[in-house]
């Protein structure tokens, strides 16, 4: 089995356990409480799954090791030791709160200069709570982006396994 | 978390067993309640574990494989052989086992001399009390309202800044369609008087009232084209403050005013000399008067303009001069009070404000009575409100006739 270490990042509120919670458990409740510190989940990465978003799965299995983080860090996540050999991030914001999408700009910014080279991918969560064809408005850098950009909805589960499938498949494309 | 710090004395041997400093770390690690301690050898493979989370980490198996925390950093936990002092440490954690919360744990890896092995330990996260619980909650909640604001700030924002180039856009369009047009019309009303200096006796009597017509509607025309360039241009001419006697004013345009002879204008209260806007403060009265002298629906009347600088108004953003207009015509019904300010807009009710069309002399624009296009209030209105004044229309025709205009005219006009 190769694990990889992968960072949730984003700021408060926007749905970073709910999306991890819906991934491992299928499960989605709004009462879940502030992440303190950070919550670690071991996920087995689904081969057709894998397959699907344009990579051949290891023979071995590929794992997740995935670090759920206090929102409360913020830019901060850098100078943690907890992002020490992070192999990817996933950048999440809520669709429905511009600052927080600005926040995704800001922490993929920090996240290129402290792994430069290593992949993250922009998760647009929240998105059942948009008018339904009325796109969002979001940040140049977010709407021109050519980084992994996937809308998803932990309440409906929408894209959350592509999303972290998507991440993975990078991941074993750049061999990180 | 404090480096170990072992209470043996500087004699210690070091080929001496490590009972001893075991016995420390136990009684050091147990003040942090410990869930359970690992040794590790110089591969990191786990060779012993004690303790209630124990399991999390088997024995014979590479401690970042089975702690997954601890992966990435294994050479920092080696590098703890080179500098003693320093310890691995990863403090408020949860490994999820499943759908319900793990306990919080502090991983801390230590090495001392003469130690052969490094040492895991999982403790308790003991900083979290509820109440620290609770308070983070509250501080999600009021971070998560506080960029909900933000984004509805953000929102306001934006519109109003599309509000405000919208509205400049159509500001420039009508000014610029209300001066351009204004050329060919001159041109028609010249052609129409040749075409009447041409036809000479030879016009026939349809002929001429044909041409009657076209001189009438260009003439309203031009006026509506004046008006819209007024309104157009309120705010985009450098206005300068002045000294201004404001009945000096009042009585001018008064005295300059057409008006049948039975409808009488009177001054009344006392009138302040102030510094402020001539210009606007004249387009203002002009149109009000104006306003209520071609409105007026009966031979008499009578309008009031009363100036109370005594009761200077005072409002929390300043103060206000406050000038009156009231008149005994018809009144305006409640429910065009809102549609008499829009250009162009006239009451449409006939027996109410009769609409003045002219039948002028045909080509004479010195004969002509004054048109009414309909757009006096808006002027006064958009003015009022370009120098951050207010407009207060109070009319009841139902109960009583007449219509009342108050002005509070800012001490300090905006420019």
């Amino acid at each position: 089995m190769t694990s990889y270490k992968v960072m949730l990042l984003g700021d408060i509120g926007v749905g970073k356990t709910s999306l991890v919670r819906r991934l491992m458990y299928g499960q989605f409740a709004t009462d879940y409480g502030p992440t303190i510190g950070v919550d670690i989940y071991s996920y087995i990465c689904d081969p057709d799954a894998l397959a699907a978003a344009g990579q051949p799965p290891a023979a071995e299995g590929t794992e997740l090791v995935i670090w759920d983080t206090d929102g409360n860090f913020g830019e901060s996540i850098f100078r943690h030791a907890y992002i020490r050999e992070a192999s990817a991030a996933i950048i999440v914001g809520d669709a429905t709160r511009r600052p927080t999408q600005d926040s995704m700009v800001r922490l993929a910014d920090g996240f290129q200069d402290a792994f430069p080279g290593r992949t993250f991918a922009f998760v647009l969560n929240k998105c059942d709570m948009l008018e339904a064809d009325v796109p969002p408005d979001l940040p140049e850098a977010l709407a021109s982006t050519h980084h992994l950009f996937i809308k998803t909805s932990a309440k409906t589960g929408d894209n959350v396994k592509l999303a972290f499938h998507d991440t993975a498949a990078t991941i074993l494309r750049r061999d990180f | 978390m404090t480096p170990l710090q072992p209470s043996y004395d500087a004699t210690f041997d070091p080929d001496a067993p490590v009972t001893p400093l075991l016995l420390d770390a136990v009684d050091f690690l147990a003040g942090r309640e410990l869930y359970a301690f690992l040794w590790c050898d110089d591969d990191l493979i786990v060779r012993e574990s004690f303790g209630a989370l124990g399991e999390l980490a088997p024995v014979d198996q590479h401690v970042c494989r089975s702690l997954l925390p601890l992966m990435g950093f294994e050479e920092q936990i080696r590098a703890l052989k080179r500098k003693p002092q320093r310890t691995v440490e990863l403090p408020n954690l949860s490994i999820m086992m499943g759908p319900v919360q793990s306990p919080r744990i502090n991983i801390n890896v230590f090495w001392r001399p003469p130690m052969k092995r490094f040492l895991v330990a999982l403790s308790r996260v003991i900083s979290r009390s509820d109440l620290e619980v609770e308070l983070n909650h509250n501080i999600r909640a009021r971070r998560i309202a506080e960029s909900q604001l933000l984004e509805k700030s953000d929102e306001i924002a934006r519109a109003n800044r599309e509000l405000t180039r919208v509205n400049g856009d159509l500001e420039e369009f009508a000014y610029v369609i209300s001066h351009d047009l204004n050329a060919p019309l001159r041109a028609l009303k010249i052609l129409t008087s040749n075409l009447h200096r041409t036809m000479g006796n030879d016009a026939t009597k349809d002929a001429l009232a044909d041409l009657a017509r076209i001189a009438d509607q260009t003439r309203r025309m031009s006026s509506m084209l004046t008006d819209l360039l007024d309104y157009a241009s309120i705010g985009r001419k450098d206005e300068v403050m002045e000294r201004v006697d404001t009945r000096a004013l009042l009585q001018g345009i008064a005295d300059s005013l057409p008006r049948p002879p039975g409808i009488t204008l009177a001054l009344a209260g006392t009138w302040p000399q102030i510094d402020t806007l001539r210009a606007p403060l004249d387009i203002v009265f002009r149109n009000l008067l104006e306003n209520a002298v071609k409105h007026h629906d009966r031979e008499t009347g009578a309008i009031c303009i009363t100036a109370t600088p005594e009761e200077m108004r005072q409002e929390a953003d300043g103060l206000y001069w406050t000038f009156e207009v009231r008149d005994d015509g018809p009144g305006i019904p409640r429910d065009y009070q809102e549609a008499v300010f829009h250009p162009f807009r006239k009451v449409e009710a006939a027996a109410l404000i009769p609409d003045l069309q002219s039948d002028a002399a045909f080509l004479d624009d010195a004969a002509a009575p004054p048109q009414s296009t309909g757009i006096g209030l808006a002027l006064v209105k958009k003015t009022v409100d370009s120098v951050g004044g207010r407009l207060v229309l109070t009319s009841d025709p139902d109960h009583a006739r007449g219509a009342r205009f108050a002005v509070y005219w800012p001490k300090q006009p905006a420019l």
